[in-house]
């Protein structure tokens, strides 16, 4: 039997940006509120130093009773505190991702599923446990595996940018974009365009599909094909289930606007177009450009983002000890107050009073319907 | 490895590096050479550009990435990973992270379905892309346990010195007929108690109670200093046991140790000659350390060194001892501990060779399954210190026990050292070669391969460290089809208290050791000529670089002695007969020894005096 | 690392390799010595020197650990799992 847990990602813009804090910081409150937490990583979390500068790591602790989904080699070291409920087949560098459940209190080393249908998996099986919330610790700038949570957090940092004014551009257009409208239900060919996963695709005003060759819009060679075939008035929007170029839009925006004017493009979901941009601080702009220009945007799926939480520390890199690294920070205050006036979400220091708003942004999520 | 056997893989190489992109070309032709079918990409390609092609290609089964770490590198390769995601090509591709500091936790941090480091064999990678297990490939390629004497036949080539060791080694035998000493007497003891204590079927209190009386006879054999131990359980100066708090803290040591499972190649392109380090901190804890760490460096093989007042006392401790000097202390319990703590393929060797526990330590060493021990009579005689009667009678008995636990032996021709020739010191070796094939044993030859006093005063060396020990090389394999193990350890007296140069005397005596395919060598640790403390665990590890580093660099390549090696091989021949038949004339192997015809006084060898006139008949 | 004694780390002992400028190879060792003992090392030894011309070639070493002693890094090792174990 499954429960009805929601899922909560968490989404770094890069190392160090203060994912694991927050990941720490829901499942203490989740322990303490009896909130049955189930918790995994797509990368590689609680160890206390960081595999790459050398710099300490917030460690997990976890409560009895507490579920979690790690990899074979770093259960080995707990085996006694740790019952194993499930080996799955979902494989990783550390081996096969194990379901268990603690029979103590005490650090684990999360490492779970590495790609999306993986954490899928790990998703369901956590279910299967009866967990009431699931944790998504993530990796690094990674994002693509956690489209398959209900809701997302988003951790940034001075280890992103120490430039506070690129920092705010960068989580204003993630905003922007995770804020794109969804493909509705009211729209047309809603559920069949779920089923294309392998084209593009162009629907026409007759209510025809032409599929394209490409999944993704990446090369020129697409998007010159893709011209060729939309240089027709009378089709809809055209529907890009894999990455899209922020290069390509820009086009689009500057030569091609005249051909997509009061058109839609639907993209599959945020991540794609996130994952697709060289500088996601540009996005905020193009997305404005489109749409000043007639041409919508929207997205197939979509999620919600409860906060954005940020982080004033960083590693520097410390030139007289030739490879080694230190903690440094920006200003916090500032940090604070130019995120929270160009941000919609709720900004979140973490080591601050204000972390109990990110908890009541939790417990709202948690009491609302399911997707 | 069969080709037919290997399903195809198409293979992607992506050097993601600006510049490095070596370790991917040399794979690229490694995986060709294996029929795969490999695609590889330039270098320094943009992220974006490398997805776009990577789309366009159809049925990839690996995606190999190199890249070094640096600034930043973390969240490219992070991105990497999402856009070949999202473009969907992780579906079909498994993708796979190399480069100097990558490790396993860090591929999984990155998302990567595995990662491969500094020091991975490229053999690893392939394997792993064959769907193989490596582990078991790499371990019978090279960390595997070998038997030394298997490729030997011990068939004679020379019959003049054939027929004086038989007419020697028959005389040793009559002579041991009916005769014991204390040291036998323990050994026998000792069997019978590790066979009770290990009995089943028994109770504990009735193994208690069959040992207890054992013991008590056990006791009637020992020293004073080990009696103190058995009755009143004092132990003796410099020696503690370990708390049992920190045994259990060692049993989880080993535990932990045991994981590593990555060890570095010492040989290039052969398999021989195996490498043997000693070990002996005193500590069994220290020696673990050492143990675990020449083992992940490389070495074959390790062999247990006791501390020299282990020769001169009758009768074994008991119990996990620690031993603030050198040599670490012989118990049931120690070597135990010790063999607990090795890898499945790491040769164990416990030397009994020279003293008043001789066959005992054979007896404990075969019942815990140990590879090899290590006998000679004439060297514990002559320059160990043991009677030579005493040790006659016990160097017997311990051949037999050695042959009974099929455990092969070394005989260090140590004498050497002392200043006796060499000639004279193989007449001796050759003796107990002999002896023992006779008792069903496997004798293995160990030459020294060093700069000894008698070489300095004779010259032989003024030109060259090589063409004498090629000669002596040379000069035993012209006589038996015996393994070979020049030792102990190699450039013994070359060595300087000079890491370097130390290092480097090592790795050219290897050099030399690889060029004549010798079966095993030992090598000394770059301090080993330092004497004021204890060798250090990464001077151990500066020595196995040095090996390996030549071994590398000769492959199948030889060394060219001069025609002087030759001119010494035959003067040592002629050298061997004449002390051989020296000893055949005077008719007692055991007076032979007293009287210095395998090494007199003038050559710097003394009879011993420990156990003397302890044999007895019975 | 925090707080831990890294020397603690140190399996046994710890060797300065340098150069030092001075008269003769019994003020070298003087020297190589006085540099361990400002440095903090109570045992320390030469294990090797060499004289010549401007200076001495050296290769110093502190014991941080001699077999037979109670080693950090031996209660370090453990004491992570216990840390681990008892939470």
């Amino acid at each position: 039997m499954e429960s009805n847990s929601k899922v909560i990602g968490i989404l770094g813009t890069a190392k160090n940006t203060g994912k694991t804090t927050t990941f720490n910081f829901l499942l203490e409150w989740s322990n303490s509120e009896k909130i049955k937490p189930g918790l995994t990583s797509i990368g590689y979390d609680g160890e206390d130093i960081d595999n790459i500068n050398g710099l300490p790591k917030p460690r997990i602790f976890i409560e009895k009773g507490n579920t979690i989904a790690t990899a074979e080699q770093c259960l080995f070291p707990l085996k006694d505190r740790i019952e194993i409920i499930e080996k799955t087949s979902v494989n990783t560098a550390l081996g096969r991702v194990i379901i268990g459940k603690a029979k103590k209190e005490g650090m684990v080393i999360l490492a779970g599923p590495n790609k999306g249908i993986d954490l899928q998996t790990i998703i369901q099986k956590l279910k299967q446990q009866r967990v009431e919330l699931i944790l998504v610790d993530g990796a690094l700038n990674r994002m693509i595996p956690l489209i398959h949570c209900d809701a997302l957090i988003i951790a940034t940092g001075a280890s992103r940018h120490t430039d506070i004014g690129l920092l705010v551009d960068e989580i204003e257009s993630m905003t922007r974009v995770f804020n794109l409208p969804e493909w509705g239900k009211e729209d047309i060919y809603k559920d069949e365009i779920r089923e294309y996963k392998n084209n593009i695709l162009i629907f026409q005003k007759n209510g025809c599909l032409k599929q394209l060759s490409g999944h993704s819009l990446l090369s020129q060679k697409t998007f010159s094909n893709l011209i060729s075939i939309i240089n027709d008035p009378e089709y809809d929007g055209v529907y890009i289930p894999g990455i899209i170029q922020e290069t390509i839009l820009k086009k689009i925006a500057d030569k091609y606007y005249q051909l997509f004017q009061g058109k839609t493009i639907i993209i599959n979901n945020p991540t794609f177009l996130l994952i697709g941009s060289r500088e996601i601080n540009h996005l905020k702009d193009l997305i404005g450009d489109l749409l000043n220009k007639g041409i919508n945007i929207k997205t197939l799926y979509n999620l919600p983002i409860l906060a954005v939480t940020i982080n004033p520390f960083y590693p520097k890199y410390d030139r007289l000890r030739k490879g080694s690294y230190e903690m440094a920070s920006i200003d916090r205050l500032q940090l604070h107050e130019q995120m929270t006036g160009r941000v919609t979400f709720p900004v979140i220091n973490i080591k601050e009073k204000e972390s109990s708003k990110l908890l009541m942004e939790v417990k709202k999520f948690l009491k609302s319907g399911n997707r | 490895m069969d080709n037919n056997t290997i399903k195809i893989k198409r293979v992607l190489l992506v050097p993601l590096d600006p510049v490095h992109d070596v370790a991917l070309k040399i794979l690229n032709r490694k995986l060709r050479d294996r029929g795969h079918e490999t695609i590889l990409l330039p270098p320094d390609i943009p992220l974006e550009e490398i997805i776009s092609r990577l789309t366009e290609i159809d049925n990839l089964d690996f995606i190999l990435v190199s890249r070094t770490l640096g600034y930043g590198v973390a969240e490219l390769l992070g991105k990497f990973i999402d856009l070949a995601e999202a473009a969907k090509i992780r579906d079909k591709a498994k993708i796979v992270l190399g480069g100097k500091a990558i490790t396993p936790q860090l591929a999984a941090e990155l998302g990567f379905d595995k990662g491969f480091g500094a020091g991975t064999d490229f053999d690893e990678i392939i394997a792993f892309i064959e769907g193989r297990e490596f582990l078991r490939e790499r371990d019978s390629l090279f960390r595997k346990k070998i038997s030394i004497p298997a490729s030997h036949n011990y068939h004679y080539k020379n019959n003049r010195i054939r027929r004086l060791l038989n007419e020697i080694t028959d005389e040793i035998i009559q002579w041991g007929e009916n005769k014991s000493s204390p040291g036998i007497e323990r050994a026998k003891l000792r069997e019978n108690m590790i066979t009770i204590s290990q009995d089943d079927k028994l109770t504990d209190e009735e193994k208690n109670q069959k040992i207890k009386v054992l013991k008590e006879k056990y006791i009637a054999y020992c020293d004073e200093k080990i009696v103190r131990f058995y009755e009143r359980g004092l132990l003796p100066d410099k020696v503690r046991k370990l708390s049992s708090e920190e045994i259990g803290k060692l049993n989880l040591y080993i535990q932990q140790q045991k994981q590593n499972i990555n060890f570095k190649q010492m040989r290039h392109m052969q398999l021989l000659p195996l490498v043997f380090v000693q070990y002996g901190t005193g500590c069994p804890i220290m020696d673990i350390a050492h143990i675990k760490t020449s083992e992940a460096w490389g070495a074959d093989g390790v062999f247990h060194f006791d501390p020299s007042w282990g020769a001169r006392t009758e009768g074994l401790l008991e119990g996990i001892l620690s031993h603030e000097e050198d040599g670490s202390i012989i118990t049931w319990e120690n070597l135990a501990k010790i063999k607990s703590s090795l890898h499945k393929e790491t040769l164990w060797t416990v030397r009994a060779h020279r003293g008043l526990n001789t066959p005992e330590t054979t007896v404990i060493a075969g019942r815990l399954g140990a590879d090899l021990t290590k006998i000679h009579i004439v060297y514990g005689s002559l320059n160990g210190g043991t009677d030579p009667a005493r040790l006659t009678i016990d160097g017997l008995k311990a051949i037999q026990f050695a042959a009974k636990y099929n455990m092969p032996f070394d005989e260090p021709t140590n004498e050497e050292l002392g200043g006796v020739p060499a000639y004279k010191s193989f007449a001796g070796l050759l003796i107990i070669a002999d002896l023992a094939l006779k008792l069903k044993a496997q004798p293995i030859l160990k030459p020294l391969f060093c700069y000894s006093p008698d070489v300095m005063i004779s010259g032989k060396m003024d030109d060259n460290y090589i063409d004498y020990n090629v000669a002596k090389i040379k000069s035993l394999r012209s006589i038996i089809d015996a393994p070979i193990w020049p030792g102990e350890p190699i450039g013994f007296m070359t060595h300087s208290e000079d890491r370097v140069q130390s290092t480097l005397s090592t790795a050219l005596h290897s050099a030399l050791a690889i060029s004549l395919q010798v079966d095993a060598i030992t090598i000394a640790s770059s301090d080993e000529a330092y004497s004021r403390g204890p060798i250090s665990l990464a001077s151990r590890i500066d020595t196995l670089r040095g090996a390996q580093e030549v071994f590398r660099f000769l492959g199948k390549a030889k060394i060219k002695p001069t025609g002087k090696a030759k001119e010494y091989e035959k003067e040592i021949t002629e050298g061997i007969e004449k002390t051989l038949e020296k000893v055949a004339k005077r008719g007692s192997f055991v007076d032979a020894l007293y009287e210095g015809l395998l090494g007199s006084p003038q050559d710097g060898a003394y009879p011993g005096r420990a156990g003397r006139d302890t044999v007895f008949e019975g | 690392m925090n707080g831990e004694n890294i020397f603690n780390r140190i399996i046994d002992s710890l060797d300065i390799e340098t150069f030092i400028v001075c008269q003769s190879e019994e003020e070298g060792r003087r020297i190589g010595l006085a540099i361990m003992e400002q440095l903090g090392f109570k045992d320390a030894d030469i294990v090797f020197i060499e004289f010549l011309g401007s200076g001495a070639r050296i290769r110093i070493r502190a014991n941080i650990y001699k077999p037979g002693d109670s080693y950090g890094w031996f209660n370090l090792c453990n004491q992570k799992r216990d840390k681990i174990k008892n939470g």
